[in-house]
């Protein structure tokens, strides 16, 4: 009986009757509609086909939003999974336009000991105020027991500082830059946060009006708490500005 | 003039301004007269010692170049 020279499907001899032709017909179109199937074995939208074989098929069928592919864990197949987490993962960002103050609650959690936040913050009314920074747990304010001391060098060569023992708030920049090329900017690592416990910030940055040119801040809050966000409000007026937070891997 | 505070909720992704209400605009204004007094008060500790040292350095004879120079 002769055959296809790649999918060895049975094809009519030379010798073979006319009259066996529809049945030797069938036969054919029978083995190529079960090779074109193994060759395609998706049956819904999203699927994709991948190799079991050097000549065999299967198929995977689509992941849930945020899924990635990756090799399953014997190597042998494609599967679609949640994308494991970076050293640096971005939990949010957001902006604001003069408000009084600006609230970013659950961006810290027990899946990161410890955060990065990236301020840009200036002020539209007037370049004599000061930015000051408290946790928040929940929907309160911590409102007491922040040590902090901050250092800077000045426009006019000189070192300058400022903190505070017990304070209702952390002061993070004096003289917030008036007009938005002005911005403050600062670069925050908060640690030991998330959990029952007290955090740390560790700042550096400038302020927007160039009165101190190099600024590091260092902090902790004495009261132990399972923190869970900020709040950024300014001495007096409102402020206008961005954020972004990382986690870092524990 | 009304004043906003800007909020966002990072586990529902809702950000929100509202107006401050009544207490919190309370809050916020007593906040800036607290802010306010204590810039004042350290203002005018800072110009009270600046003064006093002036007024040695005149009894000494010195500039505050010198005096520097004589204590660094």
């Amino acid at each position: 009986m002769a055959t296809t020279t790649n999918y060895n499907w049975t094809t009519p001899d030379d010798t073979d009757l006319v009259k066996d032709g529809a049945a030797a017909i069938r036969t054919l179109g029978s083995s190529a509609d079960t090779t074109v199937k193994a060759l395609n074995p998706g049956t819904t939208a999203g699927d994709i086909d991948y190799y079991t074989t050097s000549t065999a098929k299967a198929r995977v069928g689509i992941g849930t939003a945020g899924q990635v592919l990756q090799v399953n864990s014997g190597a042998t197949a494609p599967e679609w999974a949640a994308p494991s987490a970076g050293a640096l993962s971005k939990i949010t960002s957001g902006s604001f336009t003069e408000v009084a103050s600006a609230t970013v609650d659950d961006c810290f959690s027990a899946t990161y000991k410890n955060y990065m936040v990236i301020l840009n913050v200036f002020s539209v009314n007037s370049n004599s105020i000061d930015l000051f920074w408290q946790y928040r747990y929940s929907t309160n304010t911590q409102a007491a027991t922040y040590n902090n001391s901050a250092f800077g060098y000045t426009s006019a060569n000189a070192l300058t500082g400022y903190g505070a023992s017990s304070a209702n708030s952390l002061e993070l920049i004096q003289k917030v830059g008036e007009p938005a090329a002005d911005v403050s900017i600062m670069n925050l690592l908060i640690q030991n946060i998330g959990t029952d416990t007290k955090p740390y910030l560790f700042g550096t940055g400038a302020d927007g009006e160039d009165a101190i040119n190099q600024l590091r801040i260092a902090s902790k809050q004495t009261t132990a708490r399972t923190y869970t966000g900020f709040i950024l409000t300014p001495s007096v007026n409102t402020i206008s500005g961005s954020y972004v937070v990382y986690g870092l891997e524990n | 003039m009304t004043i906003n505070k800007y909020m966002h909720n990072v586990t529902t992704d809702q950000i929100s301004v509202d107006v401050l209400t009544k207490s919190e605009l309370k809050e916020h204004e007593q906040k800036i007269s607290d802010y306010l007094e204590k810039k004042a008060k350290a203002q005018a500790e800072a110009e009270a010692k600046a003064a006093q040292r002036q007024a040695i350095l005149d009894r000494l004879g010195l500039t505050a170049d010198e005096a520097k120079l004589l204590l660094g």
